[in-house]
């Protein structure tokens, strides 16, 4: 450090007639050259933000729940433009569907500090806004689950005369699940749908007992999906054991997740950072779903149990299922050399008896 | 010695398919719960009616009986957002020619925390003549091939639309190259938004650059074609 300290100040005195040039040279760069590219890297008209990003309450009828938010604006100035639509969660892959054409069944107002928001308003650039989202639940009201979505979109310039336009709206939406009842007490509604090994190689019976085989190369999908037939959302707790044929237990359990009114879900199960799908996969297991992929590996009989409750004091649900894991492509290529050992054991003792 | 060698292997793999068998069927128990083995089919009753529980715990059930309200899960240190490079597409002037045209967004879900997400996209309407009211039709693609959920190939320049292609490793499987295009689900349809971004992972930032294609016909009416594109970013729980 010494020396370069000392070479510096030596290169200093002898050219700083230079160093001048030097300096102006490198500002002229950065700010036509360096400036203008990381602005165009960085640049994002239309960022926002939100927080909270799901609120889940239980609210009597008659009742008022205010919930406040933080909207921020990190990109350009624009106008923007709140409300609340009623959402539709739909099948086993709970695809969401923002109903914007219908009001939702629990009147709301939306304030700010000083007014209530019904306009469009202007949002300035890197500002943020304070918001709060008031349900007023009416007395005479069913008694079940209702799924909102808080709607925050940016509404778009004027479209150009002449031209195709396709006005882009950024919108995020944070979710309000609510439970209107005048009591906790409900009815345990869940039920497993589903728990199974999938593409297996093969799969047999064995008396009641399915059993799958695997190849110890392939990773192993684990399917668990759970039907919430009831009206109120549950959040089921428990855990999948997989036991060897030399009793070594490997316990995973099941992730904090929902299973909405009315609806089927696959049950994410252990942590997925560490469940990384190979991408070479033949059976393209990869892009179903899947509650739980076990590494690759595997050798012997496996016993799967699952044991899930979805509330205090309720019954457990439990679920068995089996498999083997070989190593197939090792079982087959050692009977194809012995197939060839034994055909010309069998030819060369013939050719021999022949001679 | 080779026939023992065959008669240990054999019992051997007796032992280590059928013995766990029968400890499969065994009952087991933990520190928390105790489980008895049965084949699935008959775990679970069809018995709604039966099976009252409390879906609060007894904190949250003190505080429902003196406020009847619970917020029982929250989220105020999570936050997430979108961001999009431009707020507009905007193709050249409809003249009386046939033309292919394409623009890109680049589009990114962002969380401060890991987090499942997804991007889902939807119009309110076909691209409509804003005095006319004649649509732009969605894209069939090539051989009337694609739709709402499945991508194909759309190259040829006789197929007159819009469509959108999605470039990013989290973008559904059947976009697998920059040739493969959909159509837009329309609000006026009462069609569902489609996911364009999604991970199976909870990951903080996805992202993906979406392009959208324009084939122009030589018989669509000059003048200005509008519609809304909303890009939502949702969180999934």
């Amino acid at each position: 450090m010494f020396i370069i300290c000392i070479l510096l100040r030596y290169l200093c005195t002898k050219y700083m007639r230079y160093l001048s040039k030097f300096l102006f040279l490198y500002i002229l760069f950065v700010y036509f050259f360096c400036v203008p590219l990381y602005s165009t890297v960085r640049a994002q008209i239309n960022t926002i933000f939100v927080s909270p990003t799901l609120i889940d309450a239980v609210v009597k009828p008659g009742k008022s729940i205010t919930i406040p938010y933080l909207i921020q604006n990190q990109g350009e100035s624009g106008t923007m433009k709140i409300s609340l639509v009623p959402i539709e969660f739909r099948d086993k892959s709970n695809s969401v569907n923002p109903l914007f054409n219908q009001t939702p069944a629990i009147p709301y107002t939306i304030n700010d500090e000083s007014a209530t928001i019904s306009d469009p308003f202007l949002i300035q650039s890197k500002s943020s806004k304070k918001i709060s989202v008031t349900l007023n639940v009416p007395q005479a009201i069913q008694y079940k689950d209702y799924y909102l979505g808080l709607t925050i979109e940016l509404l778009p310039q004027p479209p150009t005369n002449g031209n195709v336009n396709s006005q882009i709206h950024p919108m995020i939406i944070p979710l309000i699940y609510l439970s209107i009842s005048d009591t906790s007490y409900t009815t345990n509604s869940g039920k497993i749908s589903q728990f199974t090994t999938l593409a297996p190689f093969f799969r047999f019976h064995l008396g009641d007992t399915i059993v799958d085989i695997f190849d110890s190369s392939d990773q192993i999908p684990i399917l668990l999906s759970i039907v919430n037939f009831g009206k109120y959302r549950i959040k089921p707790k428990g855990s999948i054991i997989i036991t060897s044929s030399i009793g070594q237990k490997q316990e995973y359990k099941i992730q904090d997740q929902y299973i909405l009114a009315d609806s089927e879900k696959t049950i994410s199960i252990g942590s997925k950072e560490k469940q990384s799908c190979s991408s070479n996969n033949k059976r393209d297991i990869c892009n179903q779903p899947y509650s739980l992929l076990l590494s690759q590996g595997k050798f012997g009989w496996y016993s799967i149990t699952n044991a899930i409750s979805f509330g205090n004091n309720t019954s457990i649900l439990y679920g068995h299922t089996n498999f083997i894991a070989l190593p197939l492509g090792l079982i087959f290529y050692t009977c194809l050399i012995v197939f060839f050992c034994i055909f010309f054991f069998l030819f060369f003792k013939f050719k021999v008896k022949k001679n | 010695m080779k026939r023992v060698l065959i008669v240990f292997f054999l019992i051997y793999s007796l032992f280590s398919i059928f013995i766990p068998l029968s400890i499969a069927q065994e009952k087991q128990e933990s520190t928390r719960y105790k489980i008895e083995l049965t084949p699935l089919q008959d775990t679970s009753s069809d018995d709604k009616d039966s099976n009252q529980y409390n879906m609060l715990t007894e904190d949250e059930q003190i505080e429902f009986e003196r406020s009847g309200i619970v917020i029982r899960n929250n989220s105020f240190n999570n936050s997430f957002g979108i961001a999009i490079s431009s707020n507009k597409i905007s193709f050249e002037e409809v003249e009386s020619q046939s033309s292919t045209n394409m623009q890109s967004l680049d589009i990114k879900l962002i969380s401060n925390t890991n987090m499942d997400g997804r991007v889902v996209i939807i119009q309110d309407q076909l691209l409509t003549h804003v005095t006319a009211n004649t649509p732009i039709p969605n894209t069939s693609c090539d051989l009337d091939s694609c739709s709402l959920s499945k991508s194909q190939q759309w190259q040829d320049s006789s197929n007159i639309g819009y469509g959108y292609n999605i470039s990013s490793k989290f973008a559904p499987s059947d976009f697998q190259n920059i040739n493969m295009y959909r159509p837009l689900p329309s609000i006026n349809r009462k069609e569902s938004p489609t996911t364009i971004l999604s991970t199976k992972i909870p990951i903080q930032t996805l992202d993906g650059q979406i392009t959208f294609k324009f084939i122009k016909s030589r018989t669509f009416i000059e003048g200005t074609y509008v519609h809304n594109l909303y890009i939502i970013a949702i969180p999934v729980y």
